[in-house]
């Protein structure tokens, strides 16, 4: 099929939708209350069966200052810090530490403490209680650092719902907040595909969103006299401007200026540099004249930069405060047509222009930048549901190529060499059938490469991985194939140069497919095949897929037994024999093999064999006297 | 066998719609009649009044909504999944009494037998009644009965009353051209089921020429609020058009926002007086983004209170529009948006822009919202011509041999049967053994059919295909060639890894959907056992002869007679009965063997 872009540019059609609903209108009302009646708190409000969970904007800044801007893992900073809330291992969030492959998931110190601070209350204790409770929808929402809480707080919620079937929804919005934390944090939300519980708020000029690009150290006065100034105004019930020390001129302009020098080279340095913060989420960027929200964290970070250049000292200030204008401003905008006439060549091109007007505000020098920023995230190639739809007719045409292979287990199985699946495949000759299944696996395996691919550029549907159709397939793929594909590493020698199979040789493919199968969901369709049971008879295929490649290190542990010498050495190979031997009873007893594994002439049933001599020949060297080493276990 | 569709519509031409117009009011004002009926030569007119107070819109929550009777309008749902249609319980509570107090139905009928045309039509609330008579009268005697009189339905500022599944069946049925709904620019009542009730609503009871909806100190308020509702359903509506793949929509599931079901459904007529000209919407969701963006307030300096105002008085202003010739069906100030949607974005010249000034007067976003209800359309046959590559060859279609095709893949079936036919044994007996090569390479080919069905059942599920999808002939035969040849099979693979549960809970929804679109296509009525899959029955029925649970022997026994009698007139029903279905004959005579 052929390549195609997409043919709207969506930004200001999801502003538009967002700005009618209630949601922002009702947010902001809490949130401008909480600034007022709850400095260092929130307020919860319930409206049309919506919580509204609202955190005060008005925080300590003694708690903030020293650590403000610096990064510390999300992990070390909440577990052990009170287990009777944390609920276990996993710490407060547990959906976000899994990940081994990357640098750690690290969020600001300080703002971190505020969120355990009121976490630990048990005001919010008690709240959160009821929330889980009622099992109602949730917004969490706040102005200014109160929103970098909030963010806290879904975080929080979410990774606690992960654990509950059919959750209510959370959403967050938040108002001028900070960001909170770097890239791993931006990518495990991404992953989890939390993106769209977020929606961030950010005025054009407003410095709050863009402060945490810059190292704070330099700036501190000048910026704890201003978060105190705006708190005081924040706090104040009319509102009032200028309450308090204020910044000179002079002073601002250092301030802006500092901070926009390294919005400029997060903008400028390709890729994106370690320890630094990143955003996550939608952004909403408001004008005098409306909205636009994106979601693509390069174009955020880009916008972020465009618009704030295009600001000056003293609005990069006031405009922290403006949020209530901008709120009502794109909850009413759909009141009135606009005068705007224009006329572009097609109907993407309408969709950049509209947007681009919408946050240039008559700048006109800005509308070129923005358009090219926009255009950055748009979609090439078909959409995610048709590539799904493509990839399950591309499943018919491979599945005759699996009931092949299928036809051919189930030939070895009976035939009169009794070396079952496995052996037969690992020992074949050069017959024609041999070679076709040997294509057909390398077919196979080029398709879920080609799934696993598509799915990692986000060129499928979000829950793709977890449609009961394609976790089923995919098992049942690894399971029939991944013996072939150890059967051939064993037989080319390719462990003699690179080390065992499981640690050296196994395809990433196989380990994303185990993830899939992991964290299926229980509650999806026809799981009614892979319960639990007793099984009466044995499995038609082994339920582990990785049997056979234990099976040969098992084997050549034994081979090292019969002539290694070192005694420490030869107990700890013995120690893997055994765990091995229970391993492979347990899957035997429990039926969870597949009858070519008991085939008489299989690798499985020699070993066993061989074992069974060699402990006979070697009475002496029963495991038990070297009992008192370590024993490490086999997965 | 099909009724043909242009002979059953009605055409309007200017003096009906002058009497549809005039009757109706009448009807509104009527005292004592529900129905005011005007016999012409050749036509019957029904006009129906609005005879409920407005608050009674909102009866059942909100929005007030609630599932159509299946046996008044067995059209109105969705056929595959069986999900039924929502309408207005008020107004589906007035027709119902409609139907069985008055002598609505008598009248009706006796129009048919006098082969006269039929029009029904209503003012404001009236039209909704008129609409939804429409339609069962649609499903009643030209689906059912077969009767070849032209209907047709003229509503004036008629609200809306169904929602997306009611516009989805009347699209699929072909239906929409019996519908036509003149709705002044900004006439308040055609929108404000968009939005929840809010406002007190004014007792009908003083009624006078000029009675109005609210107070006109609320006026305002609920003008404001209709608007920003319309605003949210129809933002909603073009941002999903768009194909989007920003997630954040999905998370403000409806327990965040409850907007409105209803949208629009049949052709609508928007007039306009400054300058008269009318613009005619074929469209649905074209019709419901125009239906908010003509309702938005010209520019910033707009007096909201006094906008408001002249939006509840269009409502009342049909008559007069009509003495003026407003609403005449003038060529020359009628224009089709479907002719339109290519100048939209362009700077075409003055004649384009004159054909319709309310249209081009619309900001860009809102003609870009048009273009989008225009590309969802073309994307939806795409996605079917797609589709049609997997169902048979077609002259234009490219042949790729490695694609399957299920006519092929059907083919194959009979000469399957056939060799089985040399093993003595039933083409279900023999798959049920599986131990030759023809009985794999057979499975192969149950893989492929259902892969591909699933995708085209998925595809239907999420509404990616045009509406009329589900009905098209070719793949309604295509789908009960496949059920019936394929079924057996998988009737025949289940039992054989036998996981105890029955096959009827877990039949694939490849065989639900195709069934549901043969039942639906020759008007069956929906069952749940059928020609294609009754052996499964008997395969439970001979497991509890074996392993007693659930039945005495008694229960199988009856059970077992009344497949046989379902079977027996299957076989004579010319609906059912073809050379394509298995007829299990052996293992029914198992069964009885074992019963006897």
């Amino acid at each position: 099929m052929e390549a195609e872009a997409s043919s709207f540019e969506t930004s200001e059609m999801l502003a538009r939708f967002l700005g009618s609903t209630p949601l922002l209108p009702e947010s902001w009302k809490l949130c401008a209350r909480s600034n007022v009646m709850a400095p260092q708190g929130f307020l919860v409000d319930e409206v049309g069966g919506v919580t509204y969970v609202a955190f005060s904007g008005v925080q300590s800044l003694d708690g903030l200052n020293p650590c403000c801007g610096n990064l510390v893992p999300l992990s070390i900073a909440t577990t052990g810090v009170s287990p009777v809330y944390g609920g276990g291992d996993g710490g407060l969030f547990p959906a976000l530490q899994k990940q081994s492959d990357e640098n750690e998931v690290m969020v600001d110190a300080g703002l971190l403490q505020l969120f355990l601070t009121i976490y630990h209350s048990p005001i919010f204790q008690n709240q959160m209680f009821e929330i889980k409770r009622k099992q109602k929808p949730v917004v969490f929402t706040g102005h200014s650092i109160g929103g970098a809480i909030a963010s806290l707080s879904s975080i929080w919620l979410l990774s606690y719902y992960q654990s509950v079937s059919s959750p209510p929804s959370v959403i967050c919005f938040t108002f001028g907040s900070p960001l909170i934390g770097n890239e791993s944090l931006s990518r495990a939300i991404h992953r989890q595909r939390w993106g769209g519980n977020f929606c961030n708020l950010v005025s054009k000029f407003d410095i709050m969103p863009r402060l945490l690009f810059a190292p704070l150290a330099p700036i501190n006065t000048h910026l704890r006299t201003l978060l105190k100034s705006w708190q005081l105004t924040m706090n104040s019930p009319f509102f009032i401007r200028d309450l308090g020390v204020q910044l000179t001129e002079h002073e601002k302009s250092e301030l802006f200026h500092f901070v926009l020098r390294y919005v400029d080279a997060t903008v400028r340095s390709p890729g994106v540099i370690t320890n630094s913060f990143v955003p996550f989420g939608n952004f909403m960027f408001c004008s005098s004249d409306g909205g636009v929200c994106i979601d693509d964290t390069v174009a955020i970070v880009r916008m972020l930069h465009l618009t704030f250049a295009s600001g000056s000292p003293s609005l990069c200030i006031n405009d922290h405060l403006e949020y209530e204008a901008y709120v009502d401003k794109i909850s009413l905008q759909f009141l009135n047509r606009t005068q705007d006439e224009f006329y572009e060549s097609n109907t993407y091109e309408t969709g950049v222009t509209l947007a681009s007007q919408l946050i240039s505000t008559d700048q006109e020098h800005m509308v070129k930048p923005i358009k090219d920023c926009l255009r950055v995230v748009r979609r090439i190639g078909p959409t995610p549901n048709r590539n799904s739809a493509e990839l399950a007719i591309g499943l018919s045409r491979i599945a005759p190529l699996r009931a092949q292979i299928e036809w051919y287990k189930a030939v070895c199985d009976e035939s009169d060499d009794q070396l079952g699946y496995y052996d037969s495949f690992k020992l074949r000759g050069a017959s024609k059938r041999d070679f076709k299944v040997f294509m057909n696996r390398m077919k196979l395996g080029e398709f879920w490469k080609n799934v696993i691919d598509m799915l990692e550029n986000n060129q499928l549907p979000h829950d793709f991985h977890k449609r009961a159709k394609w976790v089923y397939a995919s098992q049942s793929y690894k399971l029939l194939i991944e013996p072939l594909d150890i059967a051939e590493y064993y037989r080319s020698g390719e462990h003699r140069r690179n080390g065992h199979y499981l640690k050296h040789g196994r395809p990433r493919r196989y380990e994303i497919l185990d993830k899939w199968w992991r964290e299926r969901d229980i509650y999806g369709e026809n799981d009614n095949n892979n319960n639990s049971k007793n099984r009466s008879k044995f499995a038609s295929v082994t339920q582990d897929s990785c049997f056979w490649a234990k099976v040969e290190e098992a084997r050549s542990w034994v081979e090292s037994v019969k002539c290694e010498s070192d005694p420490r050495v030869l107990a700890a190979l013995w120690v893997n024999v055994e765990n091995f031997e229970q391993y492979a009873s347990r899957m035997v007893e429990r039926k969870e093999v597949s009858i070519d594994v008991l085939a008489k002439n299989s690798s499985y049933m020699l070993l066993m064999e061989d074992l069974r001599v060699l402990k006979l020949q070697l009475p002496y060297f029963s495991p038990q006297i070297y009992g008192v080493l370590d024993r490490k276990v086999l997965p | 066998m099909e009724v043909d569709r242009e002979s059953v519509k009605l055409s309007l031409d200017n003096e009906l719609i002058k009497t549809a117009c005039n009757l109706s009011m009448e009807a509104h004002r009527s005292q004592h009649d529900d129905v005011v009926t005007s016999s012409m030569p050749s036509v019957a007119i029904f006009a129906f009044k609005s005879s409920m107070k407005v608050d009674g819109m909102y009866n059942d929550g909100p929005f007030g909504e609630t599932n159509v009777d299946l046996q008044l309008f067995p059209s109105l749902q969705r056929i595959g999944e069986g999900q039924l249609a929502k309408v207005n319980g008020s107004i589906l509570h007035i027709f119902k009494n409609l139907l069985t107090d008055s002598c609505f139905k008598s009248e009706v009928e006796k129009a048919i037998k006098e082969e006269k045309k039929i029009l029904l039509t209503g003012y404001s609330f009236g039209g909704a009644v008129a609409s939804l008579a429409t339609m069962w009268m649609l499903d009643e005697y030209i689906r059912k009965q077969k009767i070849r009189l032209p209907i047709g339905c003229v509503t004036f500022g008629c609200p809306l009353i169904g929602d997306r599944i009611v516009t989805h069946a009347v699209q699929r049925e072909k239906w929409s051209g019996h519908f036509t709904h003149f709705v002044m620019e900004r006439d308040i009542v055609p929108r404000m089921m968009l939005a929840p009730k809010t406002s007190n609503f004014l007792k009908k009871n003083t009624r006078t020429h000029h009675d109005l909806l609210v107070d006109e100190d609320q006026a305002e308020g609920f003008f404001e609020n209709v608007l920003i509702n319309a605003s949210t359903v129809a933002s909603h509506d073009a941002f999903d058009l768009m194909e989007p793949t920003n997630s954040i929509k999905e998370t403000l599931s409806a327990e965040f926002v409850k907007f409105s079901p209803y949208r629009p459904f049949g052709a609508y007529v928007f007039c306009t007086r400054k300058p008269r000209q009318q613009l005619v919407v074929e469209n649905p969701n074209a019709v419901l983004q125009l239906l908010f963006y003509l309702l938005q307030l010209p520019n910033k300096d707009q007096n909201l209170a006094q906008f408001a105002l002249e939006s509840l008085t269009q409502h009342l202003s049909y008559e007069e529009e009509l003495n003026i010739n407003g609403l005449q069906l003038d060529i020359n100030k009628m224009v089709y948006l479907k002719h339109l949607n290519k100048h939209l974005l362009t700077t075409d010249g003055d004649k384009v822009r004159n054909s319709n000034k309310a249209l081009f007067e619309l900001t860009a976003d809102a003609k870009w919202c048009l273009l989008a209800v225009e590309e969802a359309e073309k994307r939806k046959e795409k996605n079917m011509d797609q589709l049609k590559k997997y169902m048979r060859y077609y002259k234009s279609s490219k042949i790729n041999d490695m694609t399957k095709i299920i006519e092929d893949l059907c083919d194959k079936i009979p000469k399957y049967k056939e060799k089985c036919g040399d093993r003595e044994l039933d083409y279900y007996e023999a798959f049920k053994l599986n131990n030759e090569q023809q009985d794999f390479e057979v499975n192969v080919d149950r893989l492929e059919q259902a892969k591909i069905w699933d995708v085209i059942i998925e595809m239907v599920r999420r509404q990616e295909l045009p509406d009329e999808f589900e009905v098209w002939d070719e793949l309604v035969a295509l789908g009960t060639r496949f059920r019936r040849l394929y079924e057996p099979l998988d009737i025949a693979n289940y039992y054989r890894h036998s996981k105890g549960d029955s096959y009827m809970d877990n039949r694939p929804k490849r065989y639900k959907f195709t069934q549901r679109w043969h039942e639906h296509a020759s008007v069956m009525g929906f069952e749940v056992v059928s020609e294609s899959n009754f052996v499964a029955v008997v395969e439970d029925l001979m497991k509890e002869v074996i392993t007693p649970t659930k039945k005495t022997f008694e229960e199988v026994k009856k059970d077992y007679e009344c497949i046989e009698n379902k079977v027996k007139t299957w076989k004579y029903d010319e609906k059912i009965t073809n050379e394509d279905v298995f007829w299990g004959e052996f293992i029914l005579a198992k069964l009885k063997e074992k019963l006897a």
